[in-house]
Parts: C-alpha cells; sequence; structure tokens
C-alpha cells in the first residue's frame, strides 16, 4: 500500500457554513449565523479565491445539488473534495429508527444512480448476506455523484468514515470493517481511504494491529493547542504526528471550536511537526478571505 | 491484558454499540456477547464484528455466558420483560439500563426492589450528571454560593424531526417529550434541588396525534424553590438542541447549558461597570479532565468510568435504580394529565 501525500494543504471544512459551533451550541441556533445556500456557495467561492484548495463536506444528495450550483457560480481554480461518509441523514435516522432504520434512509436516497439499482433490487437480503458488497455499492454511488456534481472544477480524493463510525471500530474492535474497507477503496476507485478520528493514537495501532499502514490512509484529526477533542492527550497525539510525518494527515480543529486566538493558533502550526494539510471552517467572506489568507503565511503548510 | 470482566450488550443500536465500544476502549470490560431481536442485525454482526458472540434472546446468552455485567439499550417500553429475563435466567453483577428505568414508576419499583434482594447493581443511562458544568452548577446550589434558591427556569428543546412521533416514540405509555427527551432535564434537576412537592403540568401536541410534544410544568422543591420547565421537541428553531437552567438565590444567579456555567453574584457587583456585574464563565472544556477515549460526548465517557469504579468498589454508584423512582413517580404525575 503506498503512503499518501496529500496535494491539498488549505481546505475549506464545512460546519461553520451551516452556521454550527461546537463550541457554544447556542450560538448555532443565532438566526444570523445560519446562511442559505446562495450565501454558503459565496463563502465557498471566496474562500477557494483567498487561498483554499480542498473542500471538506457532507456527502449526499444536498451536498450534490450545492455543488452543482457552484459549478454554475464557478471557481477560481480546481479544487479537492473530502467527503464525510455517511451523511447526516444516517445519523438522523440513527436514534429515532435504530441501525436498519438509518441504514434504510441511506440506502432509499440511492436510487439516483444505476448501480442503485441493482444494490436494492437485492433488498435486505443482500445487505445482511453480503453487507461489505452493500457499502461498496454505496461508496460507488457518492463518488460518482460527487464527481458529477462537481464535474469541471472540483474531484473526489478521498471518502473519509465519520469520526462516530471509525471511533466506534476502534473502541470495539473490530478489524474486518476496516480492511474491507481499505481494501474496496482503494481497489475500486483508485483513492486513498480516509478516517476521521478524535483517537489518533489508537486509531494508528489499530490500523496497524489490522495490517494497514496508517500513512496509506488519509487521516482527519483534531490538531490544537488547547489539546480540544486530542485523546489522549495533546502530547500524545503530537507524538503520534511526528511519527507518521504528516503527509496524510488534514488537521481540524486548529481554533479549538473557536476559543483559540488566531496567532496562537498559527503559532503553534509553524512549531508542530508532522501537518501539512489543515481543515478549517469559515462562515462569512470576509472570514473566509482573512483566514485562508493568514494560513498562507504558514510556511509549513506550503507545497 | 484483556480485562476480566465480561460484559454483553442487549440492543444494537446506536446507544447499544456506543456502550461496546467505550466500554473495550477503558479497558474496565469486554464485551462477549449481544443480543438483539432483529435477525438482520445480528447476521450482519456475525459478519463484522469478530469474537463477539450473538444471540437473539436474553434468557439465552445469560445461561450462556453469565455476564458480569448487562447492558440494556433497547427502546423503552421492553426494558421490564428484557430485565426480568435477565432475572430469570441469572444474576449479573451489574445492569445498566439505558434511561427511563420503566415507563411507569410501579414497574421501575418492582426491579429496584428485585435488583437489591439479588444484590444486583442497577444504573440508569443519565450522562448528563456527568457534564462538569453541571456537576459544577449542582455543587454550587448545595453549597450555599447564591444563597437560598427561590426559583429556577428551565428548559429542554430541540427540533428534532419536525414531524408527528413514529415507533415507540409515538404510541402513548412509552413515547412523548417527556420520557423520550425532557427526562434528562426532568433528572438534573431532581438531583439538584431534590424530590418535589407538587407538581402542576400541562402537555399539548404540535404534530403527534397521541403523545405530547410539549410540556409546561411547575414544581415545587423543598425549601419552597419553585421550578418553571419547558419541555418540548418538534420546535423548529432548536437545532442544535437547548438545555438550560437557570438558578436564582439570594445572594446570586447561575445559569447554565451543556456547554457553559455563568455564575453572577452579589460579590461581583461591587466590580460592575454600567450596572452590569462581570459574571463568573467557566466553559466545559476547562473542568474536563482529558480522557483516554473520545466517543460521542464526555459526559458519555465519564458514566462509564463512574459504573465501573462503582462495580470496583472505589466509588459509590451514580444514577442508581433505587435513586430514580421518584423521578419515575414525578414522570407518572406529568403523564397523568390530559393531552391536550
Amino acid at each position: 500500500m503506498a503512503s499518501v501525500s496529500l496535494q491539498d494543504r488549505l481546505i475549506l471544512g464545512f460546519n461553520p457554513l451551516l452556521g454550527m459551533d461546537h463550541y457554544l451550541r447556542e450560538r448555532s441556533r443565532d438566526p444570523q449565523r445560519i446562511r442559505s445556500r446562495s450565501e454558503v456557495i459565496e463563502v465557498v467561492a471566496e474562500a477557494v479565491h483567498a487561498g483554499a484548495q480542498g473542500f471538506n463536506l457532507n456527502s449526499g444528495p444536498e451536498t450534490a445539488r450545492l455543488l452543482t450550483e457552484l459549478g454554475q457560480r464557478g471557481l477560481d481554480h480546481e479544487v479537492g473534495l473530502y467527503p464525510i461518509v455517511p451523511d447526516e441523514r444516517f445519523f438522523g435516522s440513527l436514534l429515532n429508527h435504530g441501525t436498519i432504520g438509518a441504514a434504510s434512509a441511506v440506502l432509499s436516497g440511492l436510487s439516483v444512480a444505476g448501480r442503485a439499482k441493482a444494490l436494492l433490487s437485492g433488498g435486505w437480503a443482500y445487505l445482511t448476506h453480503d453487507p461489505f458488497r452493500a457499502v461498496d455499492a454505496y461508496f460507488g454511488i457518492e463518488i460518482e455523484r460527487l464527481d458529477r456534481a462537481a464535474r469541471g472544477f472540483g474531484k473526489v480524493r478521498t471518502l473519509l468514515v465519520h469520526e462516530l463510525i471509525t471511533d466506534a471500530l476502534v473502541g470495539i474492535g473490530a478489524t474486518e470493517p476496516l480492511v474491507k474497507f481499505v481494501d474496496l477503496i482503494q481497489t475500486n476507485y483508485a483513492i486513498p481511504p480516509g478516517f476521521v478520528t478524535r483517537n489518533l493514537c489508537r486509531f494508528v495501532n489499530f490500523a496497524k494491529e489490522a495490517g494497514i499502514d496508517p500513512r496509506s490512509l488519509v487521516l482527519l484529526t483534531p490538531v490544537n493547542s488547547a489539546g480540544f477533542q486530542m485523546a489522549p492527550s495533546r502530547e500524545a497525539v503530537e507524538g503520534e504526528l511526528a511519527s507518521l510525518g504528516g503527509e496524510n494527515v488534514i488537521a481540524m480543529s486548529i481554533f479549538g471550536a473557536g476559543m483559540i486566538p488566531i496567532s496562537e493558533a498559527l503559532d503553534y502550526l509553524r512549531k508542530i511537526r508532522g501537518v501539512r494539510s489543515v481543515a478549517v471552517g469559515v462562515s462569512t467572506k470576509e472570514h473566509a478571505r482573512t483566514t485562508f489568507t493568514l494560513l498562507q503565511s504558514v510556511a509549513t503548510l506550503a507545497h | 491484558m484483556t480485562p476480566k470482566r465480561t460484559v454483553a450488550i442487549v440492543g444494537m443500536g446506536p446507544m447499544g454499540l456506543s456502550h461496546a465500544a467505550i466500554t473495550n476502549s477503558l479497558g474496565r470490560g469486554r464485551v462477549v456477547a449481544m443480543v438483539d431481536s432483529d435477525e438482520r442485525l445480528l447476521l450482519m454482526g456475525k459478519k463484522v464484528l469478530r469474537g463477539i458472540n450473538f444471540f437473539s434472546n436474553v434468557e439465552d446468552m445469560i445461561r450462556t455466558l453469565a455476564p458480569d455485567c448487562v447492558y440494556v439499550c433497547t427502546p423503552p417500553p421492553t426494558h421490564v420483560d428484557i430485565v426480568q429475563a435477565i432475572f430469570r435466567a441469572g444474576s449479573p453483577k451489574a445492569i445498566f439500563v439505558e434511561k427511563p428505568l420503566a415507563t411507569r414508576a410501579n414497574d421501575a419499583k418492582g426491579l429496584a426492589e428485585e435488583a437489591r434482594r439479588r444484590n444486583i447493581l442497577g444504573v440508569i443511562g443519565f450522562q448528563k450528571r456527568f457534564n462538569r458544568v453541571f456537576e459544577e452548577s449542582r455543587r454550587l446550589v448545595q453549597s450555599g454560593a447564591i444563597g437560598k434558591v427561590r426559583l429556577v427556569r428551565a428548559n429542554d428543546l430541540t427540533a428534532g424531526q419536525v414531524a408527528p412521533a413514529t415507533g415507540w416514540r409515538g404510541e402513548p405509555g412509552s413515547g412523548g417529550v417527556t420520557l423520550e427527551w425532557g427526562i434528562h432535564l426532568l433528572d438534573l434537576l431532581l438531583w439538584t434541588f431534590g424530590t418535589p412537592i407538587s407538581v402542576k403540568a400541562r402537555r399539548m401536541r404540535l404534530f403527534s396525534d397521541r403523545v405530547e410534544d410539549v410540556v409546561s410544568a411547575s414544581l415545587t422543591f423543598p425549601g419552597g424553590v419553585l421550578g418553571l420547565v419547558e419541555l418540548g421537541w418538534n420546535l423548529r428553531n432548536y437545532n442544535p438542541p437547548d438545555l438550560f437552567m437557570e438558578i436564582h438565590g439570594t445572594e446570586g444567579a447561575i445559569s447554565v447549558n451543556e456547554d457553559r456555567l455563568v455564575v453572577y453574584t452579589k460579590k461581583r457587583e461591587s466590580e460592575s461597570v454600567g450596572g452590569r456585574p462581570a459574571p463568573m464563565v467557566v466553559h466545559s472544556t476547562q473542568v474536563t479532565p482529558p480522557l483516554p477515549f473520545l466517543l460521542g460526548q464526555p459526559e458519555n465517557i465519564w458514566q462509564e468510568v463512574r459504573f465501573h469504579d462503582a462495580l470496583d468498589g472505589r466509588l459509590p454508584a451514580e444514577n442508581t435504580w433505587d435513586e430514580s423512582i421518584p423521578l419515575h413517580n414525578l414522570i407518572d404525575q406529568i403523564l397523568s394529565v390530559p393531552l391536550e
């Protein structure tokens, strides 16, 4: 398995575009922070203009629609897409309708693509007897959907497994889904598999135990001076980053969800070993302009 | 080192899988079995999770493996039958049930009595108690930091689906905002202020046909503390949800939600500018110690740590079944009010 060397250094994150604030949830309910799709498109365009090379986003039909409209508007340059799977419909359904209901919610949205017909015609028997094949079909449909929507300006660079799934697999110690996922993505789609995790050290050990070189994966994980969401500790994660080398890691939460001043965050990025790419969310055009301009001043993030 | 304590999970939904992952990660227990009534989930589980035994029947699992602890993470209407099945088949050291213990107080009392008789530790999943800002808020109230408390305004509101409640959540006797959502806030209130002396409530539908979407309650706590409480789901502008308490005492006030605690005290009034004294603000990240593992909110991990600490005899158990009986009584009272 070849080591990953990410080509995009500055990646636009998605949640702040939607007005989400993980530091103070009450801010997320502020009506003035909630953006319409046309406003979101303008913020994305501004971020790309200011230096964003990639876009970390949800997967699913709503995102595809956003990408289509982004293409109609036009961007300054091509961007790499870093979608997270499964999409929000899965988690939205999980608590109300259970595991099977959540899987249904995602699968029922796949009927747009030809490959979905084969999947759905097999019904539950298909899913339960060969869950990995069903998951493969789902991945294929998502990649195809997003690539088609972003034709001309964007390309899916990896599929990132949502942190709740990644960290649950790590916790349960389920190596088989990890191995299958990695194999499916590498074999069928010629892109590196990706994982979001708040437990970088554990994940790296888990991958190694499963016989997977963690440097062959794209890893999106919190990295910040406050140690926010870095388990088991900031120091341990820093050590792991240094040993990984940084070419395959995307640092997220670099501002600790808003608690770390920008100058402190940038200083930290300059000092830390093993981070060459960052995913940063912005909420307004001005915020996008300022943030990505400042990030370009960090030499370690330069090509 | 492989932990000796064996753990079984009943219910392979999100809560069951979350408990399995956290328990394994903390190294305090080893998941040996999962139980579910849905054959499709069992079949998938067998294909993707090695080293775990899968069962469709709780009694079979208990008789076969005799695990040390059992987590019951199924819909509320099933809890009584499942716990009774566990009692029939064996006597684990502990049973952890996701909230509520039962949908009726009498059933909860019966289970608590039986567990006590069998010397089984019974715990309920009220993880909000382990959010450090709620712990600190309770400590301040009980230490008299804001004087004699007179009033608490509290709400637990969410957008949810903005649609009629479906499945067991939409069924009278098992669903509705009180049992399925607001129970966390009610638990925090009783934990902080004690068992209410009187209750007046209104229950009303917004979208659902047969269960309440909104509850407004006026509670009187010991010492005459007035509690004004609102519970609601299907409220369009509450995404993300708002779990909030505002506590007024003779010497100060506290407002607290899941992210931060704000304390106003008379002492700080001497330093006010423009008549607005600066409060003390504590964010949850400032008071939450580093965790060895993260999955979901930190309080989920702390709850698990405390459960295993109690099993090891290091600390008293929190959220026990016995302790929950006043809460289940309160819920019975609220649910006895006619639905508007």
